[in-house]
Formats: C-alpha cells, sequence, structure tokens
C-alpha cells in the first residue's frame, strides 16, 4: 500500500480527488495538511478517511513518511510544496496549472528529475471515453489528414461552489490566471494531447466580460496553429451561468481529409428535475478515478507516468502565450523565451 | 387591396429553383412577369413556373422593360453589382441574393447607386427571417441572458456543387464569403455591436477549391466594440453524412447562455440502415418558409417606404469582416476594419 498524503485544501478538485485517492485499493490516504483554506473540510476529511491532520507544511513533511502527495493547494504554492517534499523521494500529482509561471514550472521539474520522484499533472480530456477514442481514431488514420480541432469547455465560476473557500481564483497573485486559463487549460492540454504535435502559433482574446465585480478573466478564444497548419480553437471560461444543469461543459470536435467526430459534454450524468431547475448530477467521473490510478500505477511499475512535467509545462506555454496575444494583440509564435 | 409587385427575375439556377421559385409563388401582392438567365432554356422553364411566356437571355433587355417593379436577382456573387446598378439606373427596385458583392469597391458603388435613383437596394440574408435565430434574438434583446459577450457559430457541410460551378470560383472567395457573411451577420446581430477587427486561418482543402484557389474552410475570430467577441466557423469540407447542412450557435451572456445545434435541436433524425437527418428543407441552411417571409418584408418595405430588418449597410459590414478576414488570413496578422 502506497502512503498517500493531501497538501493543499484549496483547490475545489479535492472534493473528487480525496475520496477517490483514499478508496484506491492500492493507497492508504495516511495524512492530510490543510496549509491554506478549508481547514475544516480537510478536518472533517482525516476523521472520514482515519487521516493524520496537519495544518503546517514543514510538521507535515518532517512528521510524515510518505510514497506519494496530491497538492491540492493554490498554484502559487506547489513549487513551494514541491521543494518540500520531492527532496524526500515523495512522489507528486500536482493540480493543474503546474504553476503560476514557466520559471516556478522548470523549477518544479527540476526537483522532480533531481530527486528522481515521479510528477504528473492531472488533465481530464485524456481519461474521458469519447475523448480517448477520438485519440484512438486520429492514430489509425480514420479521419485522414486533420484540418482543424475545436474544444469549448465551460464551468461556473468557481467562487459559487458551496462549502468552500475558493476566493483565492479571483486573486492572480495565487492563481496566476482567471478563468480561461483556469477551464481552458484542460482543453488546450486535450487538444495538443489528440494531435500529438506542438503549438507553432497563438491568437486569443481573453478578458473580464461576464463578472463585472471581479478582478481576474473571465472568459477567452485561443485560435491556435499546430505544427503542420491544423487550426485548432479552445473557447473557454467561467461562462456556465449558475442555473446551467452541470457545473462543467465541454465538446471536443475533429475534422480531417476522411470524416469528422463530435464528443459532446464527456460526462456521465442523470438528470434531476424539480419545478424551477433542471439539475445533472455527474454519477461517474471515470476520469478523475483513472487519472489517480495512472498516476499510483506508474509508481508501482515504476514507469513515467501518462501525463509529465514536461506535458503540464508545455500546456502552460501555450497558455502563457495566449494571455500574451491578447495582451499584444499580436499572434504569438512558440516557444516562449522564459 | 394591396398594390401588386411585378417581377423579373435575373438568374434561374440552383438558388432560384430551390427557394425563390417556391416563395415567389407563395406571396399573393406579387406575380413574376419575367424571367432571364444567360442559359436561354433554363430562363424559358423558368418563366413556365409562373405560367408566362417571357424570358430574356440578357439581363439588360429585362431591366429596360417599364412594367417591371422588382428586379431579383440570383446570379453568381460576382455579377452581382453589375447587375444591380444597372437595375437601379433603369428605377427598379433590387432584390439581390447574398453577398451584396464579392468586393467593397463593387458594394460601395451598389448602395451609391440605390441612394442615387432613390430605390431599394435589399440584400437577402435569410438568416435574419429564420425563426431559429429571430427567437434567440428576441430572448437576447429581452434580456434574459443579461449582456451578451461571446457569440460562437459554425456553418458546415459538403458542397455538392460541381466542380466547374462559379462557387469554387477565386472571385467568388469560396464558403469563407459564401456563408462566412451570414455568421459574420448573425454575431453582429446578436451582439448588437460594430466590429473593430478580425483574425481568421483560411483553408483550401477540397480538390475543387485548391484548383480554383477558393477557400472552402475559415475559422473567423472578431472583435467587436465594447469588448464583445465571435467565434465563426464556415466549413463546405465536413463529410456528406455529418448532417446535409449543420450549424451550431452559443450566445454567452453575463446572466446566461442560449444553446442551439441542428443536431441536438433537429425536429426528428431517421435511423434505418444509418443516421439519416430529415429533409425538412430543400434548403438546409432556412426554414422553408423563409424566403416567402423575406421577399414579403422587403415588398412591404417598398410600399411604406420603410427601413428594412437587414440594410445594405448591413450587408456591406458583413462583407466588409470576410474581406478583412481574407486579409488577415493570407497576411497572418490581425486586421482592423
Amino acid at each position: 500500500m502506497l502512503r498517500f498524503g493531501i497538501v493543499g485544501y484549496d483547490h475545489p478538485h479535492i472534493i473528487r480527488y480525496a475520496p477517490t485517492i483514499a478508496t484506491h485499493r492500492h493507497v492508504r490516504l495516511t495524512a492530510i495538511a490543510a496549509i491554506g483554506l478549508n481547514k475544516e473540510m480537510a478536518k472533517r476529511d482525516a476523521e472520514r478517511f482515519g487521516s493524520r491532520y496537519y495544518e503546517d507544511l514543514d510538521e507535515f513533511v518532517s512528521s510524515e513518511e510518505l510514497d506519494a502527495i496530491y497538492i491540492a493547494t493554490d498554484p502559487s504554492r506547489h513549487l513551494e510544496v514541491v521543494s518540500k517534499t520531492a527532496p524526500k523521494g515523495v512522489h507528486i500529482l500536482c493540480d493543474k496549472p503546474i504553476a503560476i509561471s514557466l520559471k516556478e514550472a522548470d523549477g518544479i521539474i527540476s526537483l522532480a528529475e533531481k530527486n528522481g520522484v515521479k510528477l504528473m499533472v492531472p488533465f481530464n480530456p485524456p481519461y474521458q471515453l469519447g475523448v480517448i477514442r477520438m485519440k484512438e481514431m486520429i492514430e489509425k488514420g480514420e479521419f485522414g489528414d486533420i484540418y482543424n480541432l475545436n474544444a469549448t469547455k465551460y464551468g461556473k465560476i468557481p467562487t459559487t461552489i458551496k462549502g468552500m473557500d475558493t476566493s483565492w481564483f479571483l486573486d492572480k497573485s495565487r492563481a496566476g490566471f482567471g478563468g480561461f486559463a483556469d477551464i481552458g487549460i484542460h482543453a488546450v492540454y486535450g487538444l495538443m494531447w489528440l494531435i500529438q504535435k506542438p503549438v507553432k502559433k497563438v491568437y486569443a482574446k481573453i478578458e473580464r466580460k461576464l463578472y463585472k465585480e471581479i478582478p481576474v478573466d473571465d472568459i477567452g478564444v485561443a485560435l491556435m496553429e499546430f505544427e503542420g497548419g491544423t487550426v485548432g480553437t479552445v473557447s473557454a471560461g467561467w461562462a456556465n451561468p449558475l442555473g446551467f444543469p452541470t457545473h462543467l461543459d465541454a465538446t471536443f470536435e475533429v475534422l480531417g481529409s476522411k470524416g469528422a467526430m463530435v464528443v459532446i459534454k464527456p460526462y456521465h450524468d442523470f438528470k434531476v428535475f424539480d419545478q424551477e431547475k433542471t439539475e445533472s448530477v455527474n454519477w461517474w467521473r471515470v476520469d478523475i478515478a483513472r487519472l489517480v490510478d495512472e498516476f499510483v500505477m506508474s509508481i508501482l511499475e515504476n514507469r513515467e507516468p501518462a501525463i509529465t512535467g514536461k506535458d503540464a509545462r508545455d500546456a502552460l506555454e501555450v497558455v502563457v502565450a495566449a494571455y500574451r496575444s491578447s495582451e499584444t494583440g499580436t499572434e504569438v509564435t512558440l516557444p516562449l523565451t522564459v | 387591396m394591396p398594390r401588386e409587385f411585378r417581377i423579373g427575375i435575373i438568374g434561374n439556377g440552383n438558388i432560384y429553383n430551390l427557394a425563390h421559385r417556391p416563395a415567389w409563388r407563395d406571396i399573393e401582392s406579387a406575380r413574376v412577369v419575367a424571367t432571364c438567365d444567360v442559359v436561354e432554356e433554363r430562363a424559358k422553364k423558368a418563366s413556365r413556373d409562373f405560367g408566362i411566356d417571357r424570358y430574356y437571355k440578357d439581363f439588360k433587355d429585362l431591366i429596360k422593360e417599364d412594367d417591371i417593379d422588382v428586379v431579383d436577382i440570383c446570379t453568381p456573387s460576382h455579377t452581382h453589382a453589375d447587375i444591380s446598378i444597372k437595375a437601379m439606373e433603369s428605377g427598379k427596385h433590387v432584390i439581390c441574393e447574398k453577398p451584396i458583392a464579392t468586393t467593397l469597391d463593387d458594394s460601395k458603388k451598389m448602395i451609391e447607386a440605390s441612394r442615387r435613383n432613390g430605390v431599394h437596394l435589399f440584400i437577402g440574408h435569410t438568416r435574419r427571417f429564420d425563426d431559429r435565430w429571430v427567437q434567440i434574438k428576441e430572448v437576447i434583446d429581452e434580456g434574459r441572458i443579461g449582456e451578451v459577450v461571446n457569440v460562437r457559430r459554425t456553418e458546415r457541410s459538403w458542397a455538392g456543387f460541381p466542380r466547374d460551378d462559379w462557387h469554387w470560383s477565386r472571385e467568388n472567395g469560396g464558403v469563407v464569403v459564401d456563408l462566412g457573411v451570414h455568421v459574420v451577420d448573425l454575431a453582429r446581430w446578436f451582439l448588437g455591436e460594430e466590429p473593430v477587427e478580425v483574425f481568421a486561418k483560411l483553408k483550401s482543402i477540397r480538390e475543387e477549391a485548391r484548383g480554383y484557389g477558393c477557400y472552402d474552410f475559415g475559422v473567423i475570430m472578431v472583435y467587436f466594440t465594447g469588448g464583445k467577441q465571435a467565434l465563426l466557423e464556415v466549413s463546405w469540407v465536413h463529410p456528406r453524412a455529418y448532417a446535409p447542412f449543420y450549424s451550431s450557435t452559443e450566445v454567452i451572456g453575463t446572466k446566461g447562455k442560449i444553446q442551439h445545434s441542428d443536431r441536438d435541436s433537429n425536429p426528428a433524425f431517421i435511423v434505418d440502415n444509418e443516421v439519416r437527418f430529415p429533409m425538412f428543407s430543400p434548403l438546409l441552411s432556412s426554414m422553408p418558409y423563409v424566403f416567402t417571409k423575406e421577399f414579403s418584408h422587403f415588398l412591404d418595405c417598398i410600399e411604406n417606404g420603410s427601413k428594412p430588418k437587414i440594410t445594405m449597410e448591413d450587408a456591406d459590414m458583413a462583407l466588409r469582416v470576410i474581406v478583412s478576414a481574407i486579409k488577415s488570413s493570407e497576411e497572418g496578422r490581425p486586421v482592423r476594419i
């Protein structure tokens, strides 16, 4: 059994990751360290899963002998957490974005390399069944030459998530970016993973349009050109209104010389109707179960995880380039100079 | 008893047969009195559609006739300017298929001719008469989704035009002009703002398009006043089985959003040995009544001297954005409108 720790209860992904990790067949969730927000929630989870509970990172690091951790702090603290845990040989599942800058991402990657620990960043699309099928068909050449890939991915603004303090999403110094990056980085990575080619150019418009009172962007559109000329688009942000039946909403589309394919909302849900609204409940997040499993198995089988720190950095680079394009009003060429 | 309008139809090909012929036959206040096509046989056949035996090979002969009030132009896009300007100089009101023209120079001259001669120039942007989009616009105007900030619109098909058809010619601009003016106009209409900047990536994919150097696929980003934006896609390269004609619309506002797609919102689809979509309209991009509604509206505007729901300036702006999109794609940079 792997001795697993969770560091940070800031990211709302914790709602699904904590029970998924705690119930994994090869894992014992040994310790939880709530080093930022949502301490009460973390304490409740520690009791629920029989884990030791900490609020201080240094005390957690010095007291626990762990095989792996999942980092769900705000991304501005990822480097700090990795710099204290990787030297102890702890494998790292670090939530997205890998960091708030490319420089910090490079720091995290080199710490993992230097200390010989696995580093994985969980992006959902490679573990969603429809998107997996799309990738298989692209690889087999069933669409021929790929001309166009589109992704839309929208969520509700995370500050509306009940029972959690997620105010850091609206603080650029802690989140790094706003709504486009928060939601869109999954879609950006999804397209890069589907086509297995680097992005050469990005043009984007990313702005705060939906929520007048917040200090960060909430929606954006990016038009990308992949190596080989495939055109990609990503529309993403906190654009799901509060009455939308689900928190998340996504589509993936591919067009090639031999065919086309559309994946609409790659989640498994059932619908609940009452007099006021329709709610759609995601009863199975197969992607999260598989992401956690992939990370665990990469440790047990001593191999590279399917999504590496480098992959996460590549996706972050496209996102950074998109923001740069939006700021300068020009098409930005990659790779970026850090 | 409302006035009877006497109509001459120039161009008796594809769009005439699919849409204009049935529409004119539906309108009581209109009487088609003459037809015209460079292919005389087609003109002759068209005249019989209306039980008349009056047809022309040369449009200049048709527009000379005193008993014609309105000329309906269904010719290839690049000929719109020449025909419509001459018709307007002869004092005819003009209903012209979209796009208004293929160059901004042409569209400018058309608008000038309309003003100079005191006649109407109507451009057939049918989307503005289709209940699907009209009702989305009404929901927007009611304020139900707050202030609209983003529009995403796609129009996709496998164009079935023969290889030597004018649709594939470079001067007619391919799908980027043909459907591009529709998606731009729809976005501008929904957003209620003016385009400021455009960035586009256009492709020539099918052999027909490559051969003639026209674009059959394009992604176009348009930035509007008020910080609003549209992501638009037009395609003639989506496989035939994808849908006879597919469109999707997403409108995001500060208080809500609207989603529609022909696949999710179709009246039905048919499954036998394959999945098929119902041919609910001969022209699948538009509901069947749309042209009737559009022409009736234009005739009302002539009757009452009122402003049409889609003005020639609107049509010119749609073309302006598309011309800028082509420039953007060819120069690899954003282009100011």
